[in-house]
């Protein structure tokens, strides 16, 4: 009985392209993980960047401007000593700190493991560890921040997270100008991205508004730049003059920290990433209703993101 | 404080780490100076002259005596954050001394996500091989 003839070189095409298919399966198998274990680790650094973003944040700058140098030489022996005066100081300051937990990993390990397979899994205790180290610092900082003594001085010295010379031409614009000193008087707890004539103009600027946010912020609750600021985006022609060091770019908002900004009659109605001491009511009189909605939806939606960091990250 | 979990991020842990270090205290690459420079000890019984940066990871051998540490870390890594403030721990501010401890935290991550990477990769090679002898 005759059959059909396959022929060999047919017969070793087929299986050179079965070979080939296979090798084509396990490299693009191959790509696909390659590109989730680079996804999630450029996601943990990102969570980590993050992280230090936050402490800086949220320690206050009498504490970031101390010399490391007077910090260590405290000598803090444990850190419940650390957590004490990080207690403390909480209660008397508005800048609060998250207390890490008192998981205390050795950084080290990273050497020891490094021929494991799930280096990633070994690297996130190491964040853990290295960020709740650095949480662990925090709250020996800010005990120095506390501490009657030469550190005081220090602590007097700087009151501002900025180092250029912005506080010194503030406080000579502020003595050598004779306008009411009632509004110069807010200025010094309103935001340092505000150029120092800005009161004297004509036009209409958001200084204006002083009785809505100046007494909000009364300078002797914070050093610092209050949660809450009122700006105005500069007119058509006008001319931006930075009177605190480098040139300012009109258009990029203060700061890099996270902000919410509401257009409202007055001018910019910018929230920063601090605790709202209390709010005037006639700031809703301020919002028409759209921008109103709006900000509902920006509500929501930071609430969605909250809910989805507090879900994920560890606390 | 028990400091010795921060590792070499600290000045007082390099320190500890020269086991064996050819340049007594006088010397201007003195164990002291190095560590001030951000240099741990990462050398052996036959390399003791090798130290590391802890921030930016690199690592120099072939000290003499006359050698200024920060000069050395400069020339060869001008790109290192902790050369570029160029002040010892003590003489940072703590917002500088946050900045390098994250710049030298990520460092490290770097460096050990692209080892797992790379050891994923070779393994993935040895499982190619084996598929093309055993078609
Ligand atoms: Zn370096």
């Amino acid at each position: 009985m005759p059959r059909t003839k396959v022929s060999k070189s047919t017969k070793r095409f087929r299986e050179a392209s079965s070979c080939e298919e296979k090798l084509r399966e396990f490299e693009a198998s191959f790509d696909g993980y390659m590109h989730a274990l680079e996804m999630k680790a450029k996601s943990q650094i990102e969570s980590i960047e993050e992280k230090f973003y936050m402490l800086l944040m949220r320690t206050d700058s009498s504490v970031l401007n101390l010399r490391m140098g007077d910090v260590l030489a405290l000598n803090l022996k444990t850190l419940e000593d650390c957590k004490k005066y990080s207690n403390t100081l909480a209660a008397s300051s508005t800048s609060g700190t998250k207390q890490g937990s008192n998981k205390q990993l050795n950084p080290n390990d990273e050497e020891d493991s490094t021929n494991s397979g799930s280096a990633i899994g070994v690297s996130t205790s190491i964040l853990t560890a290295y960020s709740q180290s650095s949480l662990k610092q925090q709250q020996q900082q800010q005990q120095r921040g506390r501490t009657p003594g030469p550190l005081s001085s220090a602590r007097a010295r700087r009151p501002r997270r900025s180092r250029s010379v912005c506080d010194e031409i503030h406080a000579s614009a502020i003595k050598s100008t004779t306008s009411s000193s009632s509004i110069m008087d807010t200025r010094i707890s309103r935001s340092k991205m505000r150029t120092p004539t800005a009161s004297r103009s004509k036009a209409f600027s958001a200084d204006r508004s002083s009785q809505i946010c100046g007494q909000q912020f009364p300078s002797s609750t914070s050093v610092q730049s209050p949660a809450a600021a009122f700006l105005r985006w500069p007119k058509p022609g006008e001319v931006v003059l930075s009177k605190c060091g480098s040139p300012v770019v009109a258009h990029v908002m203060p700061d890099k920290y996270a902000n919410v900004n509401i257009p409202t009659k007055n001018g910019i109605f910018s929230l920063r990433p601090k605790k709202l001491e209390e709010l005037k009511t006639d700031i809703i009189e301020a919002i028409d209703s759209d921008t109103l909605n709006q900000i509902r939806t920006l509500h929501d939606n930071l609430n969605l993101i909250m809910k989805m960091a507090d879900g994920s990250l560890p606390k | 404080m028990d400091y010795s979990k921060f590792g070499n991020m600290m000045e007082r842990n390099r320190i500890e780490s020269f086991k064996k270090w050819p340049f007594d205290d006088k010397k201007a690459c003195s164990v002291k100076k190095m560590a001030e420079a951000g240099f741990y000890w990462s050398g052996n019984e036959r390399e003791p002259d090798t130290v590391t940066c802890f921030v930016c990871n690199k690592t120099l051998d072939g000290w003499e005596p006359t050698d200024d540490p920060w000069k050395e870390h400069a020339k060869h890594a001008p790109q290192c954050n902790f050369v570029k403030y160029g002040r010892k721990e003590a003489d940072l501010t703590v917002q500088e001394f946050i900045n390098v401890f994250s710049v030298a935290v990520k460092a490290r991550m770097d460096k050990h996500f692209n080892k797992t990477l790379e050891d994923f990769r070779k393994c993935a090679e040895k499982e190619k091989e084996k598929l093309l002898l055993g078609k």
